[in-house]
């Protein structure tokens, strides 16, 4: 009974905010969403915890004064990113607001109808317009969850703001559905920056190791696929650079943890490098080093 | 049992592949009419599976033609046609 009043209550606050962001023109929802993000900054300790910890962690700042102003910075951005994404059809029907850099070798695959390949990204930049920019050039799956609340799920999948995605359900029924998630001439979206409960591998990212799910690894090598690294970052308000990397090498050898192993840590790597640059724009906010390997010297502080 | 030899061998990589699985079935119930879903795969598990299984059949091909297979019976029929496609 509680639950339920909980669950309307925030489904009646997400509505009146989504559709005051919607209504809103972007600089006025993106100064609201701001003003948002601070309060939400000031007011949840755990996470903002969370974040300086990662900030310092990963050493992008030594000082914990600089690591609370980036943390703030990242809670603005990822503010703006969900205002962006209740925009994202205007904003990505010019292309004018993208600037594209597109390996040559990556080229024929967004060319050629025909043929399909993964996308691996992480919470870095503008990643729901950089899938939705994406996705004028060819289609686009991704995996989706719902939100946990049915009455915002339900609200969520009325107004659609990912319309331009074909989202499908994490928790499907039949396994091996998996190996059909790539159809012909589509591209399908993975997020390699998930803590993984189970069946993980642990691979090195900023230096410390985190659980990785090997899915975005083993789809390509089962599929015989190409995987390609993509980033989208924003350069000005409405102004992105979508980064599309060449295929990455993906070769079996018959050593199926060892070919994860390889995949997930070149891909970390490469999303490492591309936060480095852009520090400010990841999702510090998130638990990436939620639980550590056996026998690891634990380095968080207040975990 | 046309394809005992294979099922053998389909059994011997489930058992490798999947041996963390709480509720896989004994080596002795894996036959030809044993569901696929009774092994207890999830997303995640099935991909390990076949990684392994086009290893030891040495098979490549569209991957996808398995999501219509709905025993283990059926699963030794389409590796026996795919077996050293790879190679």
């Amino acid at each position: 009974m509680m639950r339920d009043i909980r669950q309307r209550g925030e489904y009646l606050l997400a509505r009146i905010g989504l559709s005051t962001f919607r209504r809103l023109p972007l600089p006025a929802a993106t100064g609201m969403a701001h003003a948002i993000a601070d309060t939400f900054y000031a007011m949840c300790r755990q996470r903002r915890r969370i974040a300086v910890n990662n900030i310092l962690g990963a050493g992008i700042v030594s000082e914990p004064k600089a690591a609370r102003l980036m943390a703030r910075q990242s809670f603005r951005h990822f503010a703006e990113l969900l205002v962006e994404t209740l925009h994202a059809d205007k904003l990505t029907a010019n292309d004018n607001n993208f600037s594209w850099e597109i390996h040559p070798d990556s080229q024929p695959l967004l060319d050629d109808p025909k043929r399909k390949f993964i996308l691996a990204s992480g919470h870095l930049g503008s990643w729901e317009i950089g899938a939705q920019a994406l996705s004028h050039r060819k289609p686009i799956t991704a995996v989706a969850r719902n939100v946990n609340n049915p009455y915002v799920d339900r609200y969520l999948k009325k107004i659609n703001p990912r319309r331009r995605i074909r989202q499908i359900s994490k928790y499907g029924g039949q396994p091996f559905r998996m190996l059909s998630m790539v159809n012909d001439g589509e591209i399908l979206a993975l997020m390699i920056d998930q803590h993984a409960r189970q069946q993980s591998v642990w691979v090195d990212f900023f230096d410390r190791p985190v659980a990785c799910y090997t899915a975005v690894a083993l789809l390509p090598l089962v599929l015989r696929c190409p995987l390609c690294f993509a980033s989208c970052i924003r350069t000005a308000a409405g102004q992105y650079r979508m980064t599309l990397s060449e295929p990455l090498s993906v070769e079996r050898t018959g050593d199926r943890n060892a070919d994860v192993r390889r995949v997930l840590g070149d891909l970390n790597q490469r999303l490492e490098t591309a936060i480095r640059r852009y520090p400010e724009q990841y999702l510090w906010a998130h638990r990436r080093w939620r639980t550590l390997p056996p026998h690891h010297v634990d380095w968080r502080q207040n975990p | 049992m046309p394809h005992e030899a294979t099922l053998k061998r389909i059994g011997a990589v489930i058992r490798r592949s999947l041996s963390d699985l709480p509720n896989l079935p004994d080596a002795g119930l894996l036959q030809e009419s044993t569901p696929l879903d009774a092994l207890g795969l999830d997303s995640l598990t099935v991909l390990d599976l076949v990684y392994d299984l086009q290893q030891e059949f040495q098979c490549e091909g569209d991957m996808r033609d398995l999501t219509g297979l709905r025993t283990l019976g059926d699963l030794a029929i389409y590796l026996e046609a795919m077996e050293g496609s790879d190679s």
